[in-house]
């Protein structure tokens, strides 16, 4: 018989604290991430939850960046909180948004031409772009958040600013 | 040192180590490239931290969390909470965070409280060695679907037994002594069995194969078939410990069943027919049907009315076991000799009601109808003989097996006809090898939906398609003009179809018909028109004409559309024209552009005359490059 044990509570409490210091910016990198507030707050919902799997240990090793990782994993696997319907399903009955965030929301979403440029670029260099820039996760830190080494994140983030940049220059006037 | 981004995009982080950057600092001395490249990603890094920080409310931030079941849950969902903002509330702010899914409203039920009666943990025919502590007392309930099911199965048409309690569960109250529950309760709680009680679905279905639980401690009887408690015979005449088992949703196959078919029993507590005894292909399986199992997943409608069609066949297969093709199992002297429950016995006294509420166990049910077989077969004059169909008007055929009783005086004035002989096999034939149909309906196999439930489904599914393309077909065809894009490109080749211009009025003026229109914008107003500005971009294959505005609110609503090939017309509403703009170069895609007039039309108007047919897009930047407030009116030409 397998036996399965309740996550002991420090680990939500914990967690908790995490979520709490960092929603502001995680709602904003998941915004400046997507494009769009509905499902910047579906992702980093479904990220919270995700994030109730990962032991104390990770979360005092790695602090807000295993956040930023569980909120990123749920961008790239369009994992929305609730689910979304499937099928002809989603074509009838939009669901309304569950949790509004306001009038800041509608300033970040306004779109202007680094936001166009922002999201014209590839996904993961724009996640390691905002992680740098905007959230000010270290190389380490981003290497948590997109799964991957330090060394590789410093590329990403070079990458992307090139990318970026070029895509900015084009499009402005 | 060699020149390199990625060592440039690490000094502006801070992430090179002291040698590095000092190395990196001498080199930029004396590289330009280099420079350049860090002043840009300067830049850039200033664009990205400078995009807008978002403020989660509080309340907004407790209520993600509690729906991300980061925290408990301080107030249930399904009362609906609303979310307090921190500062400055809105309307959108106010919305309610969805409740989650209702079992009771997905499983159709509705949620309507639902009076359990509490059986007694304590009475001595609990086994012991089981105390009621061992027993989770929260799990005690039955799952309602299974209630529910249990409630909708009395559909049959059999005579009502009173029930001056839980007159909704079709449960009869619990008895005075300890230890003689009626079988209606029994089976009403085997469906959860206390202890045992498991929320899975397969469980309230009772596919699961779990083996049932059996009281006093008693090893299951070797006609006890998991899953199979309606082919159970009352415990009680049967002498058998009383089996309590999942409510199954179909009937398991008789292959399943173990043991000698001489100790199991049917449901009058008779020895069941020998499955071994009927020919290949002529077992409980109705060939032919078409219908494949669906499994577990069907409605509890679904559910009810496959158990109705598994008691017929049940019964077919019962008065099978007296025709000459299957030898019999059972004389119909011994069925005949069983005494018939007190409830049928009212019903032969007192009539029947047909259609009316049913509160009999299913034991009560499978008991009686070998004697409602022999009701049937006397008092039903209008069995079809074989062959014999039936128009839309006439009376429509009843199953033999559930033909209901008639009264007294109807079946005193049917003499003639109870003294018809009851129905023999060939009538009942077709039915059973699926050739005709339970109510003109195909047969259906075990544990399958009913084909009234898939056509109710597929017409839906094509009326709301239907629905879905009429309306999609009427937004698009209203509009003329196209959805607002940035980068909607008419094409100039193929020939478009002359639009009218939707702001010209009817005016003396000959009416402009511009051809392949754009807009894009919405209802901004209060913008001036400051300048225009062009630009060469993709190599110099688009020429970009930028229309400056002032300061205004909201986006401002432009449309673009071509006068014959070579002359463009941009409509700019809520925006005042300015006195002049600037000429583009000489040798340009577009040789002018001026002031124009519409008849009509209150918003600027210019006209950008062409030295060549040429594709437009058009969108909206805000701001301008200066950092000053206002709107970009952008076109793209090639």
């Amino acid at each position: 018989m397998n036996t399965v044990l309740e996550r002991p509570q420090t680990a939500a409490s914990t967690l908790e604290d995490f979520a709490r210091q960092h929603l502001d910016a995680l709602v904003t990198y998941a915004i400046h991430l997507t494009g769009t507030p509905e499902e910047a707050v579906e992702y980093v919902t479904a990220g919270m939850f995700y994030a109730r799997h990962f032991p104390p240990a990770s979360l005092q090793r790695d602090g807000r960046a295993i956040l930023y990782r569980a909120v990123t994993r749920a961008a790239r696997q369009h994992q929305h909180f609730p689910p979304q319907r499937k099928g002809v399903a989603r074509l009838f009955g939009k669901r309304p948004p569950l949790i509004s965030l306001g009038s800041s929301a509608a300033d970040a979403n306004r779109i202007n031409t680094a936001k166009r440029a922002l999201l014209a670029t590839e996904f993961s260099r724009r996640s390691a772009l905002l992680l740098r820039d905007l959230a000010k996760l270290s190389y380490r830190e981003i290497g948590v958040a997109l799964e991957c080494s330090p060394e590789a994140a410093s590329r990403l983030v070079a990458a992307a600013r090139r990318e970026f940049g070029s895509i900015y220059r084009d499009i402005s006037i | 040192m060699k020149c390199s981004l990625l060592t440039l995009s690490c000094a502006l982080d801070g992430e090179l180590s002291k040698e590095r950057q000092a190395e990196l600092e001498s080199h930029l001395v004396t590289c330009e490239r280099c420079r350049t490249g860090m002043r840009y990603l300067r830049e850039e890094t200033e664009r990205i931290s400078q995009l807008v920080k978002v403020t989660v409310p509080a309340g907004t931030a407790t209520a993600l969390l509690e729906r991300a079941k980061v925290i408990a849950s301080v107030q249930p969902a399904s009362e609906g909470a609303v979310i307090p903002p921190k500062d400055g509330p809105t309307e959108t702010d106010r919305r309610l965070v969805e409740p989650g899914p209702d079992p009771f409203n997905l499983m159709g039920i509705g949620s309507q409280p639902i009076e359990i009666p509490e059986p007694d943990l304590t009475s001595p025919a609990r086994p012991e060695g089981s105390p009621a502590e061992a027993i989770p007392p929260t799990d005690a309930a039955p799952a309602v679907s299974d209630l529910e099911l249990f409630r909708r199965v009395p559909e049959l048409d059999l005579p009502p037994t009173p029930s001056p309690s839980a007159p909704d569960l079709a449960m009869g109250p619990l008895p005075e002594t300890p230890g003689a529950l009626p079988q209606d309760w029994l089976i009403a709680v085997s469906g959860t069995p206390q202890g045992t009680r498991s929320d899975t679905p397969e469980m309230a279905t009772g596919t699961s194969g779990a083996p049932p639980q059996v009281r006093d401690g008693a090893e299951p009887a070797a006609g006890a078939v998991p899953g199979n408690d309606l082919r159970q015979g009352p415990a009680e005449e049967s002498g058998q410990t009383p089996v309590f088992m999942p409510l199954p949703a179909a009937f398991p196959d008789d292959a399943d069943e173990s043991g000698p078919p001489s100790e199991r029993m049917s449901a009058d507590g008779a020895p069941a027919p020998d499955p071994a005894a009927f020919p290949p292909g002529e077992s409980n399986e109705i060939p032919g049907d078409g219908w494949a199992d669906s499994g577990p997943e069907q409605s509890t409608p679904d559910r009810v009315e496959m158990m109705q069609v598994a008691l017929e066949e049940s019964a077919i297969l019962d008065s099978d076991a007296t025709d000459s093709h299957v030898p019999p199992s059972q004389p119909a002297e011994a069925r005949a000799s069983i005494p018939p429950p007190p409830s049928i016995l009212k019903a032969q006294e007192t009539g029947w009601r047909p259609n009316a509420d049913l509160n009999l166990g299913l034991d009560d049910i499978t008991a009686a109808k070998p004697h409602l077989d022999a009701l049937a077969s006397s008092a039903d004059p209008d069995s079809p003989p074989k062959g014999a169909s039936f128009t839309a008007a006439g009376p429509r055929p009843t199953p033999s097996h559930f033909t209901p009783v008639r009264p007294a005086a109807a079946a005193a004035a049917g003499t003639a006809d109870r003294a018809a002989p009851p129905p023999s096999r060939r009538a009942s034939e077709p039915r059973r090898r699926g050739q005709e149909s339970r109510e003109g309906k195909p047969p259906l196999a075990r544990g399958t939906a009913t084909p009234r439930s898939w056509t109710k489904t597929a017409t839906i599914a094509i009326a709301a398609l239907a629905v879905f393309l009429i309306g999609w077909t009427l937004t698009h065809h209203a509009t003329t003009t196209p959805t607002p894009s940035t980068h909607v490109t008419s094409p100039a080749g193929s020939k478009p179809t002359p639009v009218t211009s939707p702001k010209a009025p009817p005016s003396t003026a000959p009416a402009i018909t511009l051809s392949g229109t754009q807009s894009f914008g919405s209802s901004g107003s209060g913008y001036q028109v400051q300048n225009a500005r062009y630009g060469l971009h993709q190599n110099g294959t688009q020429l970009w004409v930028v229309f400056q505005l002032g300061s205004g609110s909201g986006p401002p609503h432009v449309t673009t559309g071509f006068d014959g090939g070579q002359t463009l017309y941009v409509e700019m509403q809520g925006v005042a024209a300015g006195t002049a703009v600037a000429q583009p170069p000489s040798g340009e895609l577009v040789t002018s552009v001026q002031p124009g007039q519409v008849p009509g039309f209150s918003g600027a108007v210019y006209v950008l005359r062409l030295s060549r047919a040429a594709q437009v897009s058009g969108y909206l930047l805000p701001g301008s490059p200066t950092g000053a407030a206002g709107e970009r009116v952008v076109l793209q030409l090639q």
